[in-house]
């Protein structure tokens, strides 16, 4: 897990697994057939986490406000240790994405888990977002200015 | 860009319920300083990393976070004790002695003398670096006596494996009161406390 690809590939699935609902994970968790025992390196814990951001992504960074995280880390049976840091106050979630994480790292489990596991949570978390922008869109406003004419 | 990873699959779990775990290992903590002399059993089911005792193990998970910089001996700071309390813990490993609130090491000739240590000022005494002391063995029977706030008579305490100037440097530093270096030795899964205000002397 040292190589900047697979670094590139785990954050990629850690993100879904994070932004997915505790409900697609919980679901998916119970259509695998094999799943491992685990054990808890740090029980999922709540606090708070300070969000920074830049204006316009490229001004100098400002502290924008807290934010509700949630974080855990297991340990499997087959030795992979996994880490979830998910937004909000749902144990289950992080713990759940955290189990995830672990088994994601076995590379013989890998693309069984990708297509059963993370292509579908991207499909929600797609479509929710799809949903959202077509709210958002309905309700955009175009200003601009009329010309005088003289 | 270079990343620092942390192999989280080779560090043990810390306390199973970390708020209970703590809270626990504090009180007897607090038993130890009020009644200096007393050794306390520190019964807890860790797992703990190589290199340190259970005692020492779960008064760092109960004491340290990120305001309390670390430092560690060699033999220590080779094992994987500074990450392990660095995942627990958040708390950063210093390099400098002088700089550190806690410190851990084996009692032995090799030891760092005390005065490498801060003893605090005579504003911010309880500032200084806490001592723990891994001992050898630890009872209350054996050849020093010990006397002070918290002590009815005269108390007997016996950390084994400490070299000489270990005392005269601990009561060379506490001379200076309020300023002065508070002990914690541990063995197994005892602890006792040594605060600055106790006097010992050899019998």
């Amino acid at each position: 897990m040292t190589d900047t690809a697979e670094i590139e590939i785990r954050r990629e699935w850690m993100g879904v697994l994070a932004r997915s609902s505790v409900h697609v994970l919980e679901e998916r968790w119970r259509l695998l057939d094999r799943r491992p025992a685990y054990c808890f390196i740090r029980k999922p814990e709540t606090g708070m986490v300070m969000v920074r951001g830049r204006m316009g992504g490229t001004g100098s960074p400002f502290n924008m406000g807290e934010m509700t995280l949630t974080r855990c880390t297991v340990k499997t049976d087959e030795g992979y240790a996994g880490t979830a840091y998910v937004q909000g106050r749902n144990h289950r979630h992080a713990e759940l994405a955290a189990v995830l994480d672990a088994l994601l790292q076995d590379r013989a489990r890998r693309p069984m888990l990708m297509e059963q596991v993370i292509a579908p949570a991207r499909t929600v978390l797609a479509a929710t977002q799809s949903m959202e922008n077509e709210q958002a869109a309905k309700t955009k406003v175009d200003f601009f200015t009329m010309v005088r004419s003289e | 860009m270079t990343r620092a990873t942390i192999d989280t699959g080779a560090i043990p779990p810390g306390f199973s319920d970390p708020v209970i775990g703590a809270q626990q290992v504090f009180r007897k903590i607090m038993e130890a300083f009020a009644h200096p002399g007393r050794i306390v059993s520190v019964e807890n089911g860790l797992h703990v990393p190589g290199g340190v005792n259970k005692s020492t193990a779960a008064a760092c998970l109960a004491l340290l976070d990120f305001d309390t910089p670390l430092w560690l001996d060699e033999p220590i700071a080779k094992t994987g004790v500074s990450r392990w309390l660095a995942f627990h813990c958040g708390v950063p490993t210093v390099t400098a002695p002088e700089t550190a609130l806690f410190a851990i090491f084996n009692a032995g000739e090799q030891m760092p003398r005390l005065q490498t240590f801060d003893s605090g000022t005579a504003e911010r005494p309880d500032l200084s670096t806490t001592l723990v002391v891994q001992v050898a063995d630890l009872d209350d029977r054996g050849s020093f006596a010990v006397q002070g706030p918290g002590i009815n008579g005269e108390k007997w305490l016996n950390p084994k494996g400490l070299p000489l100037r270990f005392w005269e440097e601990r009561n060379r530093l506490c001379m200076a009161f309020p300023r002065g270096i508070d002990i914690v030795f541990t063995c197994g899964e005892k602890l006792a406390a040594l605060p600055r205000t106790t006097t010992i002397k050899e019998v």
